[in-house]
């Protein structure tokens, strides 16, 4: 399951939520699918990302208000629902960011030190 | 979104999923149908394309997943318990029907109880400020009752020196015939201060009611206890809800009309709102009131024949104003040595004295249900336990796969809980059926009775009951699987070997003994109602009617007007062929005349009854004559003084009932009076009271004039001769009104009746409980038989002989039963000593019922027993091996 770094990344916990947030910002509304595919494009390895742990994540930050689903149709005339960050996303995305680069210089800052 | 808003949509979904989830089912229909269209796109064929956007969405269990981030998960698993409780619950029809049936009789009986304890005992009376209120009792250390009615005199005066209330009224009975309606009526008037209207905080349906003046007037005083003759002007009453309807047709213009009231004139003041009734007295149901003329009763302080009650003032207990009022009465015993001489006062909260009577009884009948309902619950904890053993492997496997302990005990509460919460609306649905029949055949002196309904209180109490029903009784199989352990698993491990064996054994004994407390209960109360029954009254009942004529009105102050009404209305009835014999006297288990003679011989006077009668009333009644004569028409004033004691009096007097010949006199009187018969003893006040002693004096040489009471017997239905009767009195004189009707059979019944209801009540209880405990003895030994069948098949195979197999199955239920029997009759001997009143005629410790109580159970008990037993002996060795 876990798998060696260059083949994969495993996410680290919460991370997925800033990620989502991050791309529907950067790329507008987006279903799930395209989601998905935009993740699996972004990175440089490929995101192991199935739907199990991308479903969960959307409804949590649409229960939080984070993002809104509405129904719309795709250019191949499909329903899909069409995820947007609201103004309290936008607001979380931005404290949320902060959060995740204090963290990251830390850690950054201990492996330095460790090496 | 707010918080709010948030948590309200969780809860939502966790309520009602359905929406969230089709949702949900809809984006991940979308999300495949894009990835089909995506591998199309890349030149799979359908099924294909289909097939690979399958595999690389992945798994469709994470939903599961989802679903916990939407909502709350223990209301989820609730849900989903529920659902599974449903669902095994409907697998075994059998258990589930027999424990909600269980329940519902259980849980039912006990709501209906409890609506009848809750509007008797424990709900306020309908009066503004009404736990303040206290009824104030006269009390006479020396005498018995403790408790008398006070007089007018003592209460203003208490009134007056008492800070302890903010008001303190009296009130009295009288009858009054009222003529001017549809037609003349003996009616039941309550004469009453103005306090009273204060105190009961009651608006009237029509008028104004009654004014100031009104209580000084003559015309009202008049109409009080005193009787004053010469009155002017006009009384004024109040009518009662039924009485306007009845003699009035319910007309709306009815205030202001005039009607005749013992012949003296009275303006109809209001009419008071349905069902109004407050503090019933002894004169009965009050169909009129009249206002209180205070003055002319100050001067009789020992007319103790008034109710007096106050309403203490915000945070004055009842003990400061006990203390307060003996007080105030030791001043007035100073003021009033004749009158007052020892008298103190009590106090009592005005609820409590109310119920005082009935109290005990409705709480033993509670107690008793509640019995049942122990019963009941030890049944269904056992039969949970049996499932519980039975599914034991099937918890092992959830264990094994990761469920915790706490959420399995969790989803068999949830069973239960289901099972009682069900039983207890099937039961919330037999107390509404219940409620009404007991009301129907409770006795009539139950107070309050008519305001006794399944309401919501009853429906709340009857919810938490089934809620802690549900939680007790799954407590006993939770104990069993919270040791349930995985290596229930392994192939030959033993099913249903748990630790807590004890547990079902432990509950059968606890339902034999409650089983057995209610039957020896219901024993002597059986017995208490063949005492009453089998009670010499002294008089046939059968076919006596009783019935009663007020004489009212101006032509009826003399005394001679009143006999010759009596002898005109005994001749004209006794002349009736259907009519055996006509009498007039009091009428027995109604009361009586208080009086005292003096004898011959004895420098003490005798307390006693005094009857003036003539000799039909004794044929009437069928009186037994022990020696001498019954009277005839020769006693008149020109024969010698005679009179008739019962034999009470003869023995009191002279210590024989050989008493024909000797004399006796009024106190002071100096004419002596020569006994020329004794009577057998008769019941008088009441069926139980012991026969007080009683003197009867011929009505032609009499010169009180008594109250107007008749008896009749008759040689048809004595009901019948009603008609008869009224118009008879019409023919003599049509201003006057026949009441106090009833038969003696239906006098006697009054005494009866409650005690035959208890005992219904208590029996049906005992019968419930012996039956639940016999289903629990008979599933004890089944299942006994069922888990040994292997053993017994050895043992048969070893030689073992039928009476050895029975003794192995059946031992355990005799020890179960017996423990059950002894620690019931324990508990018996503990709880009938509080049976005080409900019992008569036996010792709470009656052998005969000891002994027959639990032997009805141990037989009972070897029956149910008797059938598994004897499928452990037919038990083919070979076929038991086999199973092994």
């Amino acid at each position: 399951m876990a798998s060696e770094l260059g083949q994969g990344v495993e996410l680290i916990q919460g991370s997925l939520d800033l990620i989502v947030l991050r791309a529907l910002e950067s790329m507008g509304p987006l279903h799930a699918y395209g989601l998905a595919a935009r993740l699996e494009q972004v990175t440089e390895h490929p995101l192991t990302l199935n739907q199990g742990t991308l479903y969960p994540a959307l409804v949590r930050l649409e229960q939080r208000a984070w993002i809104k689903g509405t129904w719309q149709l795709t250019e191949t005339n499909r329903e899909a629902k069409y995820y947007a960050l609201t103004r309290a996303g936008a607001r979380a995305l931005a404290k949320e960011t902060e959060r995740w680069r204090r963290l990251a210089g830390f850690v950054e800052r201990l492996l330095a030190d460790g090496s | 979104m707010s918080v709010l808003r948030r948590l309200l949509r969780r809860l939502w979904n966790a309520v009602a999923p359905g929406g969230a989830e089709r949702e949900l089912a809809r984006e991940v229909a979308s999300h495949l149908a894009i990835l089909e269209d995506e591998y199309r796109r890349r030149g799979l064929s359908d099924d294909d394309a289909r097939r690979a956007a399958r595999r690389a969405f992945g798994a469709h269990a994470a939903i599961d997943r989802q679903r916990d981030a939407r909502s709350f998960v223990w209301i989820d698993d609730l849900r989903r318990d529920t659902i599974y409780a449903i669902r095994t619950l409907t697998r075994s029809p059998g258990f589930t029907v027999v424990a909600v049936l269980t329940l519902a009789l259980a849980i039912g009986a006990n709501t209906t109880i409890f609506a009848v304890v809750d509007h008797v005992l424990v709900r306020s009376l309908p009066a503004p400020r009404a736990d303040q209120l206290v009824r104030l009792y006269s009390s006479n250390p020396s005498g018995s009752p403790a408790r008398h009615d006070v007089s007018v005199a003592d209460a203003v005066d208490w009134r007056r020196a008492a800070t302890s209330f903010d008001l303190v009224t009296v009130f009295g009975g009288t009858s009054l015939t009222m003529t001017g309606g549809a037609e003349p009526e003996s009616i039941v008037g309550m004469t009453v201060g103005p306090e009273f209207f204060a105190m009961t905080g009651v608006t009237l349906a029509l008028g104004h009611g009654f004014a100031p003046a009104d209580y000084t007037s003559h015309a009202n005083a008049a109409l009080g206890p005193m009787r004053l003759d010469a009155a002017t002007g006009d009384a004024a009453i109040i009518l009662s809800d039924a009485l306007w309807r009845r003699q009035f047709g319910g007309d709306p213009h009815v205030v202001g009309r005039r009607v005749e009231l013992n012949g003296h004139p009275a303006v109809i003041a209001g009419v008071m709102p349905a069902g109004f009734q407050f503090n019933e007295s002894a004169w009965g149901v009050a169909d009129c009131w009249s206002p209180l003329v205070e003055s002319p009763l100050l001067a009789n302080r020992r007319g103790r024949q008034f109710t007096a009650i106050g309403r203490l003032k915000p945070g004055v207990g009842v003990a400061a104003a006990e203390a307060e009022m003996s007080a105030i009465a030791s001043s007035l015993q100073q003021a009033h040595p004749q009158d007052d001489g020892n008298w103190t006062v009590r106090v009592e909260p005005l609820k409590a004295s109310m119920t005082s009577e009935v109290r005990p009884t409705l709480l033993i009948l509670f107690g008793g249900v509640g019995c049942v309902l122990l019963i009941a619950c030890a049944n269904i904890a056992s039969l949970l336990i049996v499932r519980a053993t039975g599914r034991s492997r099937e918890v092992a496997v959830r264990i094994a796969l990761g469920a915790g302990r706490g959420r399995i005990v969790r989803q068999w509460l949830t069973e239960s809980a289901l099972v009682a919460v069900t039983g207890g609306a099937a039961g919330f649905l037999v107390a509404v059926w219940a409620l009404p029949a007991l009301t129907a055949y409770a006795p009539r002196d139950l107070p309050r009775l008519a305001e006794v309904a399944v309401d919501a209180r009853a429906l709340t109490f009857c919810l938490a009951l089934s809620l802690v029903t549900g939680l007790v009784c799954g407590a006993a199989p939770a104990l069993v699987l919270g040791q349930v352990r995985t290596d229930a698993l392994r192939a030959a491990a033993a099913v249903g070997g748990g630790r807590r064996r004890w547990l079902r054994p432990s509950l059968v004994v606890i339902q034999v003994s409650f089983a057995v407390m209610l039957l020896v209960g219901a024993g002597l109360m059986a017995q208490s109602v063949l005492a009453v029954r089998a009670l010499d009254l002294g008089f046939d009942p059968h076919n006596v009617l009783s019935f009663g004529v007020n004489l009212r009105g101006a032509s009826y102050e003399e005394v001679s007007a009143t006999l010759a009404f009596t002898h005109d209305l005994l001749a004209r009835l006794a002349a009736v062929p259907s009519v055996e014999a006509a009498g007039n006297g009091f009428v027995p288990l109604v009361g009586g005349l208080s009086d005292s003679f003096d004898t011959e011989g004895r420098t003490e006077a005798i307390a006693c009854e005094l009857e003036v009668t003539s000799g039909a009333y004794f044929r009437a009644l069928r009186m037994r004559l022990r020696s001498g004569r019954l009277f005839t028409e020769a006693d008149t004033h020109a024969g010698p003084p005679v009179a008739i004691v019962n034999e009470a009096f003869a023995h009191t007097a002279w210590g024989t009932g050989d008493a024909v010949g000797r004399r006796v006199r009024h106190k002071g009187d100096s004419v002596w009076l020569t006994v020329v018969g004794i009577i057998d003893n008769t019941r008088r006040s009441s069926l139980e009271a012991a026969p007080p002693p009683i003197v009867f004096l011929p009505l032609e040489q009499s010169r009180i004039g008594m109250a107007t009471n008749f008896v009749l017997r008759t040689t048809g239905p004595p009901s019948a001769a009603l008609t008869l009767v009224r118009d008879v009195v019409r023919q003599i004189d049509p201003t006057q009104a026949v009441s106090r009707v009833a038969t003696m059979d239906e006098r006697v019944a009054r005494f009866v009746v409650p005690r035959q209801f208890n005992l219904w009540l208590i029996g049906l209880f005992a019968l419930l409980a012996v039956v639940l405990a016999v289903v629990g003895i008979y599933g004890l030994v089944s299942e006994l038989v069922t888990n040994r069948t292997p053993e017994i098949g050895v043992r048969m195979a070893l030689g073992a002989t039928r009476t050895q197999v029975i003794r192995l199955v059946a031992g355990g239920s005799v020890i179960v039963t017996t423990a059950g029997v002894a620690l019931g009759l324990g508990g018996a001997a503990v709880v009938t000593r509080s049976l005080g009143s409900m019992i008569y005629g036996v010792t709470p410790l009656d052998p005969a019922t000891l002994v027959i109580a639990p032997a009805a159970l141990v037989l009972a008990a070897g029956l149910a027993a008797v059938a598994p037993a004897r499928r452990a002996t037919r038990v083919d060795p070979v076929i038991a091996l086999r199973r092994e």
